[in-house]
């Protein structure tokens, strides 16, 4: 995976990947397998509905069935909204998406995704009673959910295994 | 474009003497206090409740989900009832189902049958 400098979100660039061609069996699903995307965007809640708009776009492009395209896209909605609302403070900051598909592995039935929402702020604890609902959903909503924070910010990291749409069998 | 605006548009009616308020398109951080306050404007002061219309929602999260629960609480506070319309295939239904707002606010297909509930309700 290669993944250079990320952009803004409205310099959205898909980045090119070393190609996956040929790696699934039959091949059949390496039509569609795209390339992983990272792009930052400004800590804003005006962002969440760009943030859907570019993870959808990508996982449609991708061949991705809506009913697994629903729940990462609320989850990943999440972790933004958690960036915005607490990882800053008064001051300006941004959040970061990655977003990948790797291919079908032996004993699952369809491809992984993975995608990570990462933040430069501080963690600040919420009120209580008012956070607990967004994580539950996320780690609901994916196959696996992760929150690692350091000096350095906090990341969201959730996995998924598509349905394997693509592979009938 | 300057972010939320025209992302969600809520509507609210009276069918036979039952409010019913449509909430059309996406509710998330950047609109849901706004929706929030919209929907509390819709709400009777008396009455049997509001029928919450949620079938042409397209998203909703757990900004969206906090302010159902105040809203529903608000409601039985004047011995309201809040019901909600949200199709049983969706994600909103989903998500209202994985937060427990089900386990205190009845979900129901469409508002007609939401409203025929508060209707009936009326006439006790």
């Amino acid at each position: 995976m290669c993944i250079r400098n990320p952009v803004a979100a409205t310099d959205v660039t898909y980045w090119r990947a070393e190609p996956n061609r040929g790696d699934a069996p039959g091949g059949e699903f390496s039509a569609s397998q795209p390339d992983p995307i990272r792009v930052r965007f400004p800590a804003q809640a005006s962002q969440l509905a760009v943030v859907r708009r570019v993870l959808t776009a990508w996982l449609e492009a991708a061949g991705t069935a809506p009913d697994d395209i629903a729940p990462t896209v609320l989850a990943v909605s999440e972790a933004a909204s958690n960036s915005i609302e607490h990882a800053y403070g008064p001051s300006e900051g941004w959040f970061e998406l990655d977003a990948s598909l790797a291919p079908v592995e032996a004993g699952r039935s369809g491809p992984r995704l993975t995608v990570t929402v990462r933040d430069g702020g501080r963690w600040q604890s919420k009120p209580p009673g008012a956070g607990g609902r967004g994580m539950g959903l996320m780690a609901r909503l994916m196959d696996e959910f992760e929150t690692r924070r350091s000096d350095r910010g906090t990341e969201v990291w959730m996995s998924r295994t598509l349905a394997g749409k693509e592979h009938p069998r | 474009m300057s972010g939320s605006a025209g992302l969600v548009h809520v509507a609210p009616r009276v069918d036979r003497s039952v409010p019913i308020c449509e909430v059309e398109g996406e509710i998330d951080a950047s609109n849901v206090e706004s929706v929030f306050e919209q929907l509390l404007r819709s709400a009777p002061s008396d009455g049997p409740g509001l029928v919450l219309d949620l079938t042409r929602t397209a998203y909703l999260d757990s900004a969206g989900v906090r302010i159902l629960f105040e809203l529903a609480r608000r409601l039985r506070t004047h011995r309201q009832e809040l019901r909600i319309a949200v199709p049983g295939d969706g994600i909103v239904r989903r998500v209202l189902v994985l937060t427990a707002l089900a386990d205190v606010v009845p979900l129901h297909e469409d508002a007609e049958s939401a409203a025929a509930v508060l209707r009936a309700r009326v006439a006790l």
